[in-house]
């Protein structure tokens, strides 16, 4: 009679196994969510592994405390865009029909200084933040009349004399916003730049890995080997 | 298939975690020395079997084998799948460490499940078809009571059910095909190699008989 167990002949299943695991297309299966801010916008969108968009699901959005700032729809192609308020942490969270759920949170800093901060938020995102409100100072124009075209196509700074495009018309009060346009479309093109690099950087940590795989491998042989072990030594304790 | 943290409720999640508990400790008792290979491989083959990837309309699904796992390990298919599913957890974030006995509940009933309506027949079954047809009826089910056991969780934490187990069911339909497929093809082969498997190691058997 062949004895009960022969380990060796086990090893073709471990061999197949690791034969499917060529078709490993290094992913994984969960739903995942991305976000980034572009011109005080909130754009992202929902995903699994691998890069398949995930459409037509439900997408909260909660502030400080857990306060609901709204509910959205990802769109056909799994993206959504939400306009914060307020300068503060959002969270986006997504629970799938099928018992999948992803986190995703944008940081009060991400978000554009022109928005007002918000009470709650933590003080040193606050303090980091250059001032939030625009306050329109009112500066002359040193050598034109009131109300005639400013030639220049300088921008306006902050403090300083007004002498460039002030809305157009010399006398009228010069604007942080307006200095904050140049602000905006720099904020801007640095995110469309940065962006790719970012997401980039989330499929890679979402990367299965090689290592993983069978570090897994060998934790299970291990666990195997120790119950062995114990098993073996009640064994031979019982038979005494 | 996984459930991921923070998506059941309090009570869906300690009545699952208990009933994991009691499965893990039951199938614990199980094990016999002799055993242990088997669980080990079968552990490893379902850890690895996940990250295999159907495309399924808009998602992906994965394949689970616990099937697979069940017919050969019974009742062992429990500690073996805790301890796939904490590793998949921890190395891949499938799922999570809060869900693990859930998880492992939903994924290793069903695989008692084959066991006890599939895998007890498999011993006697000496036609490769016959072997092949049970090995798929039970690779098809394991995956079906799989998704009917996580949508009855997700049920219990007060999401509607039909609509959701329709769609978990559909999306594991291609999956239940390739699953059978594949359990079936495995069966065969291990039947060929080591029929032994598919027979309940008695505890009681003398070991010493065996060295000859």
């Amino acid at each position: 009679m062949r004895p009960a167990i022969r380990p060796l002949h086990l090893l073709p299943l471990l061999a197949l196994a690791l034969l499917l695991l060529s078709a490993v297309t290094a992913s994984a299966h969960k739903v995942m969510l991305f976000a980034s801010v572009e011109g005080g916008v909130v754009t992202g969108y929902a995903y699994a592994p691998g890069g398949t968009r995930l459409p037509d699901n439900t997408i909260e959005v909660f502030g400080p405390q857990n306060k609901k700032l709204g509910t959205i729809k990802t769109d056909a192609q799994g993206t959504f865009t939400f306009t914060p308020h307020r300068r503060c942490d959002l969270r986006f969270e997504m629970q799938t029909g099928d018992g999948h759920r992803a986190v995703y949170t944008v940081h009060a800093a991400e978000l554009p200084p022109s928005l007002a901060d918000s009470a709650p938020t933590a003080p040193q995102t606050a303090a980091t933040a250059p001032p939030a409100a625009p306050t329109p100072i009112a500066l002359p124009c040193p050598s034109r009349a009131a109300g005639t075209p400013c030639p220049t196509t300088s921008p306006c700074r902050t403090g300083t004399p007004c002498g460039g495009n002030c809305g157009g018309k010399c006398g009228t009060a010069c604007n942080t916003a307006q200095a904050g346009e140049l602000g905006t479309l720099v904020d801007r093109a640095v995110s469309r730049h940065v962006t790719p690099l970012r997401e980039q950087l989330e499929t890679y940590e979402q990367k299965i890995r090689w290592h993983d795989v069978l570090g897994g491998i060998g934790y299970i042989i291990g666990l195997a080997g120790l119950a062995a072990y114990g098993l073996a030594r009640k064994r031979s304790e019982g038979g005494r | 298939m996984h459930i991921a943290d923070g998506v059941v409720s309090l009570p869906v999640l300690a009545v699952g975690s208990s009933l994991a508990a009691a499965g893990v400790a039951l199938g614990l008792k199980k094990i016999d020395y002799r055993q242990i290979p088997r669980v080990g491989v079968l552990t490893a083959g379902f850890f690895v079997a996940s990250l295999i990837h159907i495309p399924v309309g808009p998602g992906q699904v994965h394949l689970l084998m616990n099937g697979l796992t069940g017919i050969v390990l019974g009742w062992a298919a429990f500690p073996a799948l805790l301890v796939a599913l904490f590793l998949q957890a921890l190395l891949f974030g499938y799922g999570g460490v809060t869900v693990l006995g859930l998880n492992t509940l939903t994924m290793a009933l069903p695989a008692v499940c084959c066991h006890y309506l599939f895998g007890r027949h498999l011993a006697g079954q000496h036609q490769p078809r016959g072997t092949f047809l049970l090995a798929f009826a039970a690779g098809a089910s394991g995956v079906a009571l799989s998704g009917t056991l996580l949508a009855a969780t997700l049920y219990f934490s007060n999401r509607e059910f039909f609509g959701v187990a329709t769609a978990i069911l559909i999306a594991h339909l291609p999956v239940m095909v390739v699953e059978g497929a594949l359990t079936g093809g495995a069966v065969l082969f291990l039947k060929r190699v080591q029929p032994e498997i598919f027979h309940d190691i008695k505890p009681s058997v003398d070991n010493t008989a065996q060295h000859h």
